[in-house]
């Protein structure tokens, strides 16, 4: 169990972590997601050891690890470019881990061998890092970081440098490997389909803090915040006019007409998921007209006008819809989420 | 013409461009040397081998050969042990005054024998304050110091005048080196220092070997420091050179011991170039602004300060004692008299210079050796790091210069370049180029390393994004290896200013530098003639430190800090 | 921008470097010399302005390396007149063949003593004797006789007092050597290296040059060493430079019999040169009593012109020996190497 008690840090007077607290259980790997400049590397490093937070603790199994040097912690850290030792092959670099635990030639051999064969690149073990593929190098990164059992493996946008094909059957593959080796990861990123194929929880990050912490599922269909909701893409956010309570619920006022919520919030929102277009009346559908359709294979990405000038966005399947057309836009009471 | 052709026009072009230095080696360096040793050892066409035999014959030149290689293994060895730590904490963090401080460990290298000599004596010699001290401190009544003439002040002084090469070399180096691979021993389990021993070092290799080739040439053929420092107890197979061919005129003897020289050390180079080309792995160079920052913590802050404080003692220290005695010589306390007497000509002779012009002459001397030496250099190493059996097997070939005797080429000089196109012997440019042939080598090995750490990867990108050959050098390539090309100019300046041994055989038309100034002062009697060279070694200094500053200037305004 | 303005200067200040040799219209005469030819800018310009020749300096470092490469271009001379090899290295060069002979209408005035060679290759221009200078001040507080005689040194009573320079590299360090070459001979039951042991035994310190024992080791500089090998000239000398201004000499010179080697600085017209008669008039030039008066001052060595004045410095500071130790061309030229060699394994090994 890792566990982070309010992290502060901060670099010439900007405050870069805020305070973040955090728990990781074990074999469990956990995604920090979020724009770039909003303190995941940093966390990230400072979990790792090389650096130091200005106050607040990490601890392991109940134990205060704040003040271990990097070294001791058993840690693994896959880096964005690597930083494979350019002087060692394919197997020294594997090896490098184990040789600094001091293992046995024979049971790092075999250790080499094994980590070799998860990531694929057993026949590889002579060759110069050098001359590696960028995938190739990555799995040897990801190797050497696994090789020495690591309590916590973190990775730090590994896949960032790949292209985008490789990219997505890497990550498949990078949670199997992850998962083979029941391995506690923790993995930066900024790419939310990067996070949504890896993550068993993602945490998404804003501005030196923790916005919401949630597995990928929830996360996407019940978003926390405004942030969340327009990091991970959902567009249709409505701000709220005013609130007002009937028996144990609340009522927003909107533009776009009156929703029932669960608690008073500044904005709603509407969730693309449990939107639906609608012919007849149905009691808080909204009328809007088609004003974008876009092809994306198994369904349209459909840009709705309310008459306000409000665009809402909508995933559908049908097919035989015609710019400019009038039509009703429903959603599930589910879909309706506070911010 | 169609573009094809264009295309191969400059190709040609280019290969011929990075064949200019080694021309230049083979008109002004090889041919000189191979004419004067044969003329030396084969004088009627047959190579005479007495010379060989009688000197293979005598265990003294074996001693000797020993006696040079030792003493030049031991002073690399020291010198890179006390450098080393400072390159790391010139490299790593960030303090005030650092240019300058580096600029400052660079002097030694220009400054005359004889008046180093003086401030090792008056700092380290038997009736010195440092004795005085430890005598009463340990309540001694010998002085328990005695380094004049000594095997100790040999080294001593080659430390003192090699530090910053292997200080200047290594650290920039270690600059442009990326944290990241570092930080990935250390959370694979690596302590500090196993990151150091298994990572940092063995990618520092590269520099650390260049550095320790360059330094221990230089010493293999000191001179000056072995004799006047050390006593005549000493000898290295320079100083048997300059014997036999200065006071015995026996040229065959010389020849063959110079060709002993050149082969020696052509055997230790081809071993370090080979090693050399082993070791350099492509890196990830980073912007040595990203690398340095300030000392944090308080072992940090201790380091720093304990780096500083050995470079003070062994640097700063005999220089301050001579800028201490060109201001305080004689009884009457301080007085700027020796500074206010380099402007007069009371004897209106024809050899007084002003100190104005002897620092002209020096400069525009050393401007065109520093324009020569980074030109011809950076080519060399271009054609260097290519990865053909050709450059593979002329690498130690560029080093060869700083093992030649100064007198034998010197000799070589004056019976090749006597008639035209090369009717150079008592021409202006005979200076420059004698002085371009010892520079050339440490531009050489300042730019190599860089060059070779370069991914191949990178100038391909800059290609595929449309860069022709000549943006991709400008651009790329040339911001990646700058720093290098600094202190390789750096280098190349301070040779010239300095006068290497290579130019004191050759002829030179009455355009005194200041060195000369400063020789002609010390072969007079009289203590105005003393202090005036003192005076006149502290201008030397004061123009050296400006020149290097403003190589660091011109560097990062054409191109830019990295 | 920075970068265009830059190479603009750059390219301006390469324009503006002072225009490199070849340029002048005048008829030249190259002059050969070592780096410690001096002249009064007056007296080269009279002559310069009467013969209407141009003087060119080409200096060749000390008089040993100006002897090897003048040898060295014998086919092919870097100059047209030579200055500067003395009768230490006479020999060499004139086996050497590189002068052309020349009898100067000016050498009538010069004693026969400083005409060496009979074919007239060299002209004699100044002599200057290599001798022991004491420090006055020391000897005088420590009651110390001057000695008289080189066997002196070998007394207790100058124990760790001598230092020397090489011979092997340095001009008065080899003039020294021929000094006890004359006093003790080569054979017998005591010859030099016999006396050199002795010295050795008493301490003396051989440093490499002459800098390195006036300026490292000798007592007026700070150093141990109150006697050194300098020259007749030195104490004169001293006292021109002595700062600050003395009226009484800081040092003497030891002039007993024997105790001095005399070295006398000829000039030659270089064989095969390509101003002749311009060297010819160039070494006319230097017997001149103008040129010959000029000596003391700039090169602190003196004149072989009796007829020429010496300035009052030297009249009153300098003491010329009597009976300076003699030697002829042909038996340095004969001995020195082997002299060298066998005093290097003596004493330096």
């Amino acid at each position: 169990m890792l566990h982070l008690e309010h992290i502060l840090k901060t670099y010439d007077h900007t405050p870069v972590l805020k305070g973040v607290s955090l728990e990781i259980a074990p074999g469990e790997i956990v995604c920090l997601l979020g724009p770039s400049g909003c303190g995941k590397t940093t966390l990230l490093r400072i979990i790792a050891g090389l650096e130091t937070a200005d106050s607040g603790t990490v601890m392991l199994n109940g134990e205060d690890i704040t003040h271990v040097p990097v070294h001791q912690r058993d840690f693994g850290l896959m880096f964005q470019d690597f930083a494979l030792f350019p002087h060692m092959n394919v197997e020294k670099n594997v090896a490098f881990g184990l040789e600094m635990q001091h293992k046995s030639r024979q049971d790092t051999r075999k250790r080499v061998d094994e980590v070799l064969g998860l990531v694929g690149l057993a026949p590889f073990k002579n060759r110069p890092v050098t001359e590696l593929s960028g995938g190739e190098q990555q799995r040897v990164a990801l190797a050497r970081s696994l090789a020495p059992n690591p309590r916590v493996l973190m990775l730090d946008e590994p896949l960032g440098s790949l292209d985008a094909a490789l990219r997505e059957r890497l990550s498949v593959d990078l949670r199997d490997i992850l998962k083979a080796a029941n391995v506690t990861a923790i993995y930066v990123t900024h790419d939310q389909q990067e996070a949504f194929a890896i993550a068993d929880r993602i945490a998404v990050m804003n501005a030196g803090q923790i916005e919401q912490i949630a597995p990928p599922e929830q996360l996407y269909l019940c978003p926390g915040t405004v942030f969340v909701a327009r990091f991970l893409g959902l567009e249709n956010v409505i701000p709220v006019d005013t609130v007002t309570q009937t028996d144990s619920r609340y009522v927003a006022h909107t533009v776009l007409g009156n929703f029932l919520i669960d608690r008073p919030a500044r904005h709603i929102l509407l969730h693309p998921v449990y939107a639906s277009l609608v012919s007849e009346e149905i009691e808080g559908a909204i009328p809007v007209k088609l004003v974008k359709k876009v092809f994306q294979g198994s369904q349209y990405e459909l840009t709705l006008q309310h008459e306000s000038g409000i665009l809402l966005v909508v995933l559908q399947k049908t097919r035989n819809l015609s710019l400019r057309s009038d039509m009703r836009l429903h959603i599930d009471p589910k879909g309706i989420i506070p911010l | 013409m169609d573009r094809s052709r264009t295309a191969l026009i400059w190709r040609y072009a280019g290969r011929g461009l990075l064949l200019t230095p080694l021309l230049f080696l083979l008109v002004f360096f090889f041919y000189p040397l191979g004419s004067i040793l044969q003329f030396s050892l084969a004088p009627d066409g047959k190579l005479d081998f007495a010379a060989f035999q009688q000197i293979f014959s005598r265990p003294y030149y074996r001693e000797t050969l020993w006696f040079t290689t030792w003493q030049a293994a031991l002073s690399t060895l020291l010198t890179l042990g006390l450098a080393f730590p400072a390159a790391h904490v010139f490299a790593k963090y960030q303090f005030p005054g650092k240019s300058l401080l580096l600029a400052l460990a660079t002097i030694p290298f220009v400054l005359p024998t004889v008046v180093v000599a003086t401030a090792f004596i008056a700092l380290l010699g038997e009736d010195s304050a440092l004795n005085g001290l430890l005598m009463k401190v340990f309540k001694l009544e010998e002085p328990p110091l005695h380094l004049e003439r000594s095997l100790k002040i040999i080294l001593l002084a080659h430390i003192f005048y090699n530090y910053a090469v292997a200080l200047r070399i290594i650290s920039s180096f270690w600059s442009n080196q990326s944290q990241r691979i570092q930080e990935a021993a250390q959370m694979l389990g690596a302590s500090r220092w196993m990151v150091f021993y298994r990572i940092t070092l063995p990618l520092l290799l590269p520099a650390v070997t260049a550095a320790a080739a360059l330094v221990f040439m230089f010493c293999f053929t000191s001179f000056g420091v072995v004799r006047i420092l050390g006593g005549l107890k000493y000898a290295t197979l320079e100083v048997e050179i300059h014997y036999q061919s200065l006071s015995l005129f026996d040229l065959p003897t010389a020849g063959a011991l110079s060709v002993i020289q050149l082969m020696t050390t052509l055997v230790m180079m081809i071993v370090y170039t080979n090693l050399q080309r082993q070791m350099t792995q492509p890196l990830n160079l980073q912007s040595s602004r990203q690398v340095a920052r300030k000392p944090r913590r308080w072992a940090e802050k201790g380091w720093l300060a304990l780096n500083l404080i050995v470079m003070s003692l062994l640097i700063f220290a005999p220089i301050l004692a001579l800028i201490e005695r060109s201001f305080t010589l004689g009884d009457g306390g301080f007085t700027t008299r020796y500074y206010e007497q380099l402007q007069e000509n009371p004897h209106r002779s024809i050899r007084a210079v002003a100190p104005v012009a002897a620092i002209q002459n020096s400069l525009e001397y050393a401007f065109f050796v520093t324009i020569f030496s980074v030109l011809l250099g950076t080519l060399a190493a271009y054609l260097l790091s290519q990865k053909t059996r050709f450059s593979r097997w002329l690498d130690p070939v560029f080093m060869l210069p700083l093992a030649a005797s100064a007198v034998t080429l010197g000799f070589g000089f004056i019976i090749t370049l006597d008639e035209p196109p090369l009717n150079l012997r008592s021409s202006y440019w005979i200076v420059p180029i004698a002085h371009t042939l010892v520079a050339m080598p440490l531009v050489v090995r300042s730019v190599l390393p860089s060059l070779r750490a370069i991914k191949p990867s990178i100038g391909e990108a800059a290609a595929v994004l449309g860069a022709s050959r000549w943006q991709r050098w400008r651009r790329i390539e040339l911001p990646l290896i700058t720093r290098s090309i600094a202190v390789g100019a750096t280098f190349a300046f301070t040779v010239s200013m300095g006068e290497f041994g290579a130019s004191s055989f050759v002829a030179r038309p009455n355009q005194p530098t200041i060195p000369i100034v400063i020789f002609r002062f010390l072969g007079q009697p009289g203590l105005a003639n003393y202090g005036q060279a003192l005076a006149m070694s502290v201008i030397l200094m004061a123009v050296c430190a400006a020149g290097f500053v403003l190589i660091e200037r011109l560097n990062r305004a054409v191109i830019g800090e990295f | 921008m920075i970068m265009k303005r830059l190479f603009l200067a750059l390219f301006v200040f390469t324009l503006c470097l002072p225009a490199l040799p070849g340029a002048a219209q005048e008829e030249i005469v190259t002059l050969v010399t070592h780096d410690s030819f001096n002249i009064s800018e007056d007296v080269l310009k009279s002559f310069e302005e009467e013969t209407g020749l141009k003087i060119e300096i080409l200096q060749l470092g000390d008089a040993g390396t100006l002897t090897n490469q003048a040898v060295l271009s014998a086919n092919n001379p870097l100059g047209d007149v030579i200055f500067g090899i003395d009768n230490t290295f006479l020999g060499r060069a004139l086996a050497g063949d590189i002068f052309e002979p020349y009898v100067s209408p000016l050498l009538e005035d010069v004693p026969d003593a400083f005409k060496v060679d009979p074919e007239n290759r060299v002209t004699p221009i100044d002599y200057g004797d290599v001798c022991l200078n004491y420090d006055l001040r020391y000897f005088e507080e420590n009651e110390l006789e001057v000695p008289t005689h080189l066997q002196d040194l070998t007394s207790e009573a100058y124990k760790n007092l001598l230092v020397v320079q090489n011979p092997a590299t340095s001009s008065p360090g080899l003039a020294f050597l021929l000094a006890t070459i004359a006093e003790f001979g080569t054979d017998g039951d005591y010859t030099y290296l016999d006396y050199w042991q002795d010295l050795v035994d008493n301490g003396v310190l051989v440093v490499e040059d002459w800098s390195s024992a006036y300026y490292g080791e000798f007592t007026l500089a700070g150093g141990d060493y109150p006697l050194v090998v300098s020259y007749a000239s030195s104490p004169p000398v001293e006292v021109l430079f002595a700062d600050p201004p003395v009226d009484e000499a800081l040092t003497g010179s030891v002039i007993g019999d024997g105790t001095c080697f005399r070295q006398i600085e000829f000039a030659g017209v270089l064989k095969g040169a390509n101003n002749i008669n311009g060297a010819q008039k160039f070494i006319d030039f230097m017997l001149s009593k103008e040129f010959q008066e000029d000596i003391p001052l700039q090169m602190f060595v003196f004149p072989v012109n009796p007829n020429a004045e010496l300035p009052e410095l030297f009249v009153e500071y300098a003491q010329i020996p009597d009976n300076p130790a003699q030697m002829t061309i042909e038996e340095i030229d004969a001995g020195r190497e082997q002299w060298i060699q066998a005093w290097t394994e003596a004493v330096l090994r």
